[in-house]
């Protein structure tokens, strides 16, 4: 198989999507992840008692790689012997959504998480609009998914 | 060295921000300006957390309340240390420590008295072996700035016997060596705050100067080069520095810190007000810091924001002990945006 | 008042009024002299009490000026910036004689260019509250040492006043009283050892008379 003939090939570009969806928005989640965890630890390593409540924020970011597994399980689903090319690249495109705008949501939501947890550090009681700043960024991550679900039910 | 993405800094920002909280607000200040013992004070500061690491701090800080706040700038230098991912942003600013200890021993050399235990603990070189340094000429272990200057101090005070030399060497040294650590650690953030340090520092050499009539000569020897204003060169201050200095600053694009200064001129206000400007001018620069979530700004600024509590509160139990008009105290008070 | 042991005789008392002579004319002397110390001395205090209270509120002034910069500085940046002293002062100390009293005069003379470099530290990291104390401390040097000048001159003078007083008060009281008495004793003395001389010669004259004539009858039927 010569390099070209992989642009033809149907069962290539499908799984591409689900490498798309599933690796890009893990990716974004992993960075999302990492900030706030090391701000949380940064506080808890003054205030003991505030790991609840910063968990809570550094937890959000991981959402965007679950959505990213879901459209990449999709996919992957839908891949068979009889797929059409078109239906290949549709599968590919169908994929970007939930990667591309997972990854910048997760990194995004980790900021934002961060700010919440440095929110709690000065004060504990404002865990819930900390929560509320970071969950408005998820808003965008469930909607690439849905795009993503509706765009791949169609194929 | 390469540079730090702010990523990494989220550990330390966010145990800045947890600490931050304990940094005294304007009700603590306020608490502390309407007292009148100075054992009182001492004990408020010990309750908010002043020398917690240090178990006979509360009978060293009623002998001397110095003490106290050595101990504290010593906490938060360590503080910071233990929380970066690299110590260098901080020694950059604990080096100033250093050149301290060695413009102290100099003098003390030249006129034949003892300083060790003078000598600040704040700063990255153990005072006891920068004294073996310098008392034995041996600069191998210090950094080349640092070695070039004394060397050069020692020189200039040789043939002149005027210890004013010394200062002037080593403070511009000094202001040098931390802008190369800022660049070289390629932080703009850094760079641009030793740049602020050095034109405030130049602008109080320039209004001082002026005010004491002091000769030409000594201008061009006191001002540093790397600041955000050209100094040296054309540049001439003479004769009406002060319509001069406003002029540069405009040009250089430093329009708000010019008008303050011209406001305050215009008023004839005396030195203490322009330096509490400089101070103000140079913390402002933190203002956006408080709301950085991720890297170093924060950490600075912590830094500096403590560094003028200290500042604000050697000056409030001073004027207590000594008994100086509120009024007094409180128009020299430094901002401070905790 | 105690007269003097003396031997009672005419060569004494010639000495004596010599010396009361002497005496009387060194109290009017020292009472002069008291006079005119007292005159100066009350000069001195009263430009010592100006100088005085001129220096009290310079010193003041310093003081609140130091406190100012103190607290603007960690005590390290303090002592770095004034432990070595750039202005040197010569203080050349001589005397001068005022009334035979050896007064102390002060010149100093500052070494360095004039009294604007007089600061030993450098402008980057010094607070200019610390340059308004060292400018406000060096003009109060000379008045400094006028004062202490004056101080030590008065205090001299006092010494010398008090000296005088007694010496004058010696002789007024004293030693005067004493030669006078003394002198009257001898004079009193001599007067009567001459009328008992005189006595005794005109009994042995009388004794002789009759003696050599047989007077004696005759002069007492005569008495």
């Amino acid at each position: 198989m010569k390099f070209i003939d992989l642009f033809l090939n149907p069962q290539a570009w499908a799984l591409s999507g689900a490498v798309v969806a599933f690796l890009v928005s893990a990716l974004g989640s992993a960075k999302g992840c990492g900030i706030a965890g090391q701000a949380a630890a940064g506080v808890v390593a003054e205030e003991p008692s505030r790991f609840g409540s910063t968990m809570i924020l550094q937890a959000l970011a991981s959402t965007q790689a679950i959505y990213g597994f879901v459209i990449a399980f999709m996919i992957i689903g839908k891949i068979s012997a009889d797929l059409t090319l078109e239906q290949g690249i549709s599968l590919f495109v169908a994929g970007l959504p939930a990667g591309i705008v997972g990854y910048v949501s997760a990194v995004f939501q980790g900021k934002v998480a961060t700010a919440g947890i440095h929110l709690v550090a000065k004060r504990p009681e404002a865990v819930g609009s900390g929560i509320i700043y970071a969950l408005t960024v998820e808003l965008f991550a469930i909607l690439a998914l849905v795009v993503s679900i509706l765009m791949v039910a169609k194929i | 060295m390469g540079r730090i993405r702010e990523e990494d800094y989220a550990y330390a920002t966010a145990r800045v921000r947890a600490v931050e909280v304990r940094l005294m607000d304007d009700n603590k200040i306020n608490r502390l300006l309407n007292m009148t013992d100075p054992q009182d004070a001492v004990k408020f500061l010990l309750e908010s957390g002043y020398g917690a690491d240090h178990t006979d701090s509360e009978k060293k800080a009623a002998e001397n309340i110095e003490v106290l706040f050595d101990d504290e700038l010593k906490n938060t230098y360590n503080f910071l240390l233990e929380i970066l991912p690299s110590p260098e942003p901080v020694y950059l600013f604990m080096r100033r420590y250093d050149y301290l200890n060695a413009k102290l021993i100099l003098k003390a050399e030249f006129l034949g008295v003892n300083v060790l235990e003078r000598l600040s603990h704040l700063g990255t070189i153990e005072p006891e072996k920068l004294h073996e340094y310098i008392t034995d000429r041996n600069f191998d272990e210090l950094p080349e700035i640092f070695s070039e200057a004394i060397h050069e101090s020692i020189e200039a005070f040789n043939l002149t016997r005027d210890p004013q030399v010394i200062d002037l060497i080593l403070d511009k040294a000094s202001y040098q060596n931390m802008l190369s650590d800022a660049m070289r650690y390629e932080d703009p953030f850094l760079t641009k705050l030793v740049k602020k340090l050095i034109d405030t520092a130049n602008i109080r050499i320039i209004i001082r100067t002026e005010l004491l009539g002091q000769p030409e000569e000594f201008i061009k020897k006191a001002l540093i080069e790397g600041g955000n204003f050209p100094v040296g060169g054309s540049q001439e201050f003479s004769g009406q520095n002060r319509e001069k200095l406003l002029q540069i600053l405009n040009e250089a694009g430093l329009e708000k810190l010019s008008l303050k200064l011209a406001k305050a001129f215009e008023n004839n206000h005396g030195i203490s007000e322009i330096e509490k400007i400089l101070d103000d001018y140079v913390i402002s620069y933190f203002k956006p810091s408080k709301f950085a979530i991720l890297g170093l700004d924060p950490v600075i600024a912590y830094l500096f924001l403590k560094e003028t509590e200290i500042k604000n509160l050697r000056l409030i139990i001073t004027g207590m002990v000594n008994k100086i008009p509120a009024e007094a105290i409180r128009e020299r008070l430094r901002m401070s945006y905790a | 008042m105690a007269r003097l042991n003396v031997n009672l005789t005419r060569m004494v008392l010639t000495n004596l009024k010599r010396r009361l002579n002497t005496a009387r004319r060194g109290h009017k002397l020292l009472k002069d002299k008291r006079d005119e110390l007292m005159k100066k001395f009350l000069e001195i205090v009263k430009e010592n009490r100006k100088e005085r209270e001129k220096v009290e509120k310079m010193l003041m002034d310093v003081h609140s000026r130091f406190i100012m910069a103190r607290a603007l500085m960690s005590d390290t940046h303090l002592e770095e910036a004034l432990i070595y002293p750039k202005q040197k002062v010569t203080l050349k100390a001589s005397s001068k004689n005022v009334m035979s009293v050896q007064v102390p005069v002060f010149e100093f003379e500052t070494e360095g260019q004039g009294d604007r470099d007089i600061f030993p530290y450098g402008f980057a990291n010094t607070s200019g509250e610390l340059d308004e104390a060292i400018i406000a401390l060096s003009k109060v040097t000379p008045h400094l040492l006028r004062l202490a000048e004056l101080e030590k001159t008065a205090q001299l003078m006092a010494d010398e006043i008090e000296k005088t007083r007694r010496r004058v008060n010696a002789l007024e009281y004293v030693m005067i009283p004493n030669l006078e008495e003394t002198i009257k004793y001898i004079v009193m003395k001599l007067d009567e050892n001459e009328r008992g001389n005189l006595t005794r010669l005109m009994k042995v004259k009388d004794m002789i008379l009759e003696q050599a004539h047989g007077y004696k009858k005759k002069m007492t039927e005569e008495s």
